[in-house]
């Protein structure tokens, strides 16, 4: 079976043109530490790091040396997939760039087939335009789909709206409840867009230069699976990301839990042991 | 043929010439008419020419030229038939079809026999449910078939399978997978359908194949003949196709190439097909590659797509947009495949470089903005013979017609949605009114632009005496009559299908009539279009076609 059953995270990004999504995906690019991850972007040409990180490049790949691999997404979605299938190992996880007029909602579920799960959708807006955007002609219902799918929204460019981005607040929170992350200068902490699998909680000084977030780890004890997906329901506005294991008390195997945004996944993990395991969760909250 | 010529004698010649409207015989020589009219006339002429009697008896006519179609309908045929209607295979054998769902799996059990690796897929296609309301394909009725072998039923749509249980377990989903689109039964188990080309995905080895399939040279030469089979000479491959590397053109260029090749292939290239770069590199490059053009493989046209396609809901619609769902709530406006502005810097590039393009636009609104951005193009740029082709134009107005015909541009009306889905527009998508208008072949003649029609193989079966058929008579499968007042004459129909598809191509001083010194490409039928009751249209036989002055054959 694929990677012994094991599923990668898969986080898809969306907005349009000129958002800012190339600005996060080198961002995400260069600030790897480690993880191994697979970025699917419409052109590899964007992709813009130091030329000492490349390792190599032909053009619709470019390998990095943190591990980081980006590709060209090819004419299909299912065979950009099975390019990343064919990896002996499983990567850490896939962050897949739409295009400017992708609608997430549809795509989405590609992100749940073999070998992945969904861990989030993520729309990038442009605090200068988004709001211009959301009323042209052809697009404007578009624009209003990315956000109505978001888990969370990247509000680039408040420094050069008018209002700091006030209006493409309004606008934004009358399309979707998702929280509404303010990037500056481009730079968002990667935890927000990847999450935190994979990692313990101590979280790389990169991370920490960029501020505006905190950590905490939770000890939930042993709720059922009902309690539990309460508790994710009554999280705090401002939590951004949560993410853990539980040992619930009606449940024989680990309960995965995720929160991204709006998004809660509750998953049964048989193939993981209760003696081997910690039940906690570990909060990302915004701390602007 | 030999280099000496030949006459080719007919019951009629029909050239779609104005001034030579019908003649008694075709001179070729070199691949090229050499002469049109009478055997003694032109052996007057031209000295004493063979006389070939093989359409003696037979209508020729141009060869039919197919403006839009797919090489899928070619890569399908790796696997066998198993839709409701009798079909023509590759091969000019007639599949009967499967009625029943026991003939279903008594052709899957024989498919089966046939096989001897164990572990090979079984996969056959076309298989259409509409036609089985009582009773929903499974997995249980597959594995009636084999326990073991993998085996995978493509539906006519080409958005579901059936897969059996080895499948499922080969691919470890049979107790269930939290995929969307694939339906569970009462034990909670998947029933083996695989809904949208996500949960497709999970049969991976037999997508896989399916791709590979797309450039298999195999999958060109079974295209062809299927082309040759009904009187097609030139087949096109809208953009489907990777036009990027040597190797990319090489496929087309080698399949062509083969002696006794029977149809002439256009693929043209789609931009957002693994092209990267800016859009001047491209449009160079689009011009470089018509260098390795051959007579049989013609490069140097592109194709981009807008939207979707209606009966999926995809295409974009201007107000009221599509009819609501069943349950009175309103339906989402379709999706857009490109951002308006890359749309518009690569159509830019493409017209400064002087290079046609064809856009995909099934809805009205997607017609808009085509029209926006050839306005735009055109006033920057001045090219007058830029022949720029809206394809598909399923839901175009009159007032877009005008502009069309203002603009310069040609249309590719697909015609053959009023008979295969004409029914589900009038009662689902759009309403009895708009269902009325689609595909108006006879606005765009009063408007003055000049079109094709097609079948999108192999969307829907390629054949262009059927597509003259439907727009023609405008019948739905059901049998009715789907807006009479947008019917056009035979005659227009054939020209559609001949020299205004020609046209489009930029081909048409090459081929679409019978003409002296254009290619000698015929098509011999065994009665005359315009003779028979156009409802019959489609049932002429077609005896045989030539192409570069050679009769084609198995
Ligand atoms: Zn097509």
């Amino acid at each position: 079976m694929l990677w012994n059953g094991q599923r990668v995270p898969f986080t898809l990004l969306g907005g349009y043109l000129g958002a800012g999504k190339t600005t996060v995906i080198n961002h995400v690019a260069r600030h790897a530490d480690g993880r191994r991850i697979v970025v699917l972007v419409n052109d590899v040409a964007a992709v813009n790091v130091d030329a000492a990180l490349i390792a190599d490049h032909d053009g619709t790949t470019l390998s990095l040396t943190n591990g980081c691999v980006c590709c060209a997404i090819s004419d299909d979605f299912a065979q950009t997939l099975e390019l990343i299938r064919a990896m002996p190992e499983p990567p850490d996880h896939v962050l897949m760039e739409l295009s400017g007029v992708g609608e997430p909602a549809r795509v989405a579920p590609w992100a749940s087939t073999a070998g992945f799960r969904l861990d989030g959708i993520v729309t990038v807006a442009d605090a200068d335009q988004i709001v211009e955007l959301a009323t042209r002609e052809y697009v404007g219902d578009t624009i209003g789909e990315q956000l109505r799918a978001a888990d969370l929204v990247l509000l680039t460019k408040t420094d050069l709206a008018a209002d700091r981005g006030a209006a493409a607040r309004s606008l934004i929170g009358g399309h979707t409840s998702a929280s509404i992350i303010e990037v500056r200068d481009g730079l968002v902490a990667i935890d927000f867009v990847l999450g935190i699998d994979r990692r313990d909680v101590a979280l790389p000084s990169s991370s920490l230069e960029l501020g505006g977030y905190d950590t905490t780890v939770v000890d939930v004890g042993s709720p059922t699976l009902a309690e539990l997906e309460q508790l994710l329901v009554e999280l705090p506005p401002d939590v951004i990301r949560a993410k853990g294991l539980v040992h619930c008390s009606d449940e024989e195997v680990p309960v995965e839990a995720h929160v991204v945004g709006g998004r809660r996944t509750v998953r049964r993990r048989p193939d993981l042991d209760m003696a081997r395991t910690t039940s906690r969760l570990v909060i990302i909250r915004a701390n602007p | 043929m030999s280099e000496s010529g030949v006459i080719y004698r007919a019951r009629s010649v029909v050239t779609l010439d104005h001034a030579v409207p019908t003649a008694e015989a075709v001179a070729v020589r070199g691949g090229t008419i050499l002469g049109v009219g009478s055997v003694d006339d032109m052996r007057a002429t031209w000295g004493p020419l063979p006389v070939d009697d093989t359409f003696a008896d037979a209508v020729l006519l141009p060869g039919f030229v197919e403006a839009h179609s797919h090489s899928l309908e070619g890569a399908i045929w790796a696997w066998e038939y198993a839709g409701y209607f009798p079909r023509l295979g590759p091969d000019g054998r007639t599949r009967q079809g499967c009625q029943t769902f026991d003939e279903t799996i008594d052709l899957l059990r024989r498919l089966d026999a046939e096989l001897d690796d164990p572990t090979e897929s079984l996969v056959v296609w076309g298989f259409d449910p509409i036609y089985f309301p009582g009773e929903r394909l499974a997995a249980r009725h597959l594995d009636l078939v084999s326990a073991t072998r993998p085996i995978c039923v493509i539906h006519a749509s080409l958005h579901l399978i059936t897969v059996n249980t080895a499948l499922m377990e080969r691919e470890g989903f049979a107790d269930g997978t939290d995929v969307e689109g694939v339906p569970v039964g009462g034990d909670g188990r998947p029933i083996g359908e695989l809904q949208e080309p996500p949960a497709m995905s999970l049969a991976r080895r037999e997508m896989l194949m399916l791709w590979g399939a797309m450039s298999d040279p195999a999958s060109l030469r079974r295209f062809a003949d299927m082309a040759r089979l009904v009187g097609c000479t030139t087949v096109t491959e809208l953009g489907a196709a990777r036009l990027h590397g040597d190797d990319d053109l090489a496929l087309w260029t080698q399949a062509a190439g083969e002696d006794g090749f029977p149809v002439r292939l256009v693929p043209l290239l789609n931009p957002s097909r693994g092209h990267h770069g800016t859009p001047d590199e491209i449009a160079r490059h689009t011009v470089a590659i018509r260098q390795a053009s051959t007579a049989k493989a013609r490069f140097g046209l592109v194709k981009m797509v807008l939207d979707g396609s209606i009966q999926g809901f995809t295409a974009r619609l201007n107000p009221p947009g599509y009819l609501p769902h069943p349950d009175g709530t309103d339906r989402a406006n379709g999706i857009w495949l490109v951002e308006p502005e890359q749309f518009s810097a690569w159509f830019d590039a493409f017209h400064r470089a002087h290079v046609t393009v064809h856009t995909h636009v099934n809805g009205d609104q997607a017609v808009d903005l085509l029209l926006d951005t050839v306005e735009a193009v055109t006033a920057s740029h001045s090219w007058l013979d830029h022949r720029h082709t809206a394809q598909h134009t399923q839901l175009t107005t009159a007032a877009q017609y005008r502009r069309m015909a203002r603009l310069g541009m040609n249309a590719n009306i697909f015609s053959n949605h009023i008979f295969y889905w004409g029914d589900q527009h009038r009662a689902i998508t759009v309403g009895p009114d708009r269902a009325a208008r689609m595909d108006a072949c006879a606005t765009a003649d009063r408007e003055g632009v000049r079109y094709s029609v097609h079948s999108d193989a192999s969307v829907t079966p390629l054949g262009s005496l059927h597509t003259m058929w439907c727009a023609v008579n405008r019948v739905t499968a059901s049998g009715n009559v789907l807006g009479p007042e947008e019917r056009i004459s035979v005659d227009r129909a054939l020209r559609a299908v001949t020299v205004d598809a020609a046209h489009q191509l930029r081909m048409d001083h090459e081929i679409g009539t019978i003409e002296v010194g254009k290619l000698a490409d015929f098509v011999a039928l065994a009665d005359h279009p315009y003779d028979v009751d156009p409802i019959t249209l489609k049932d002429i036989e077609v005896l045989g076609t030539v192409v570069g002055g050679e009769i084609t054959g198995p």
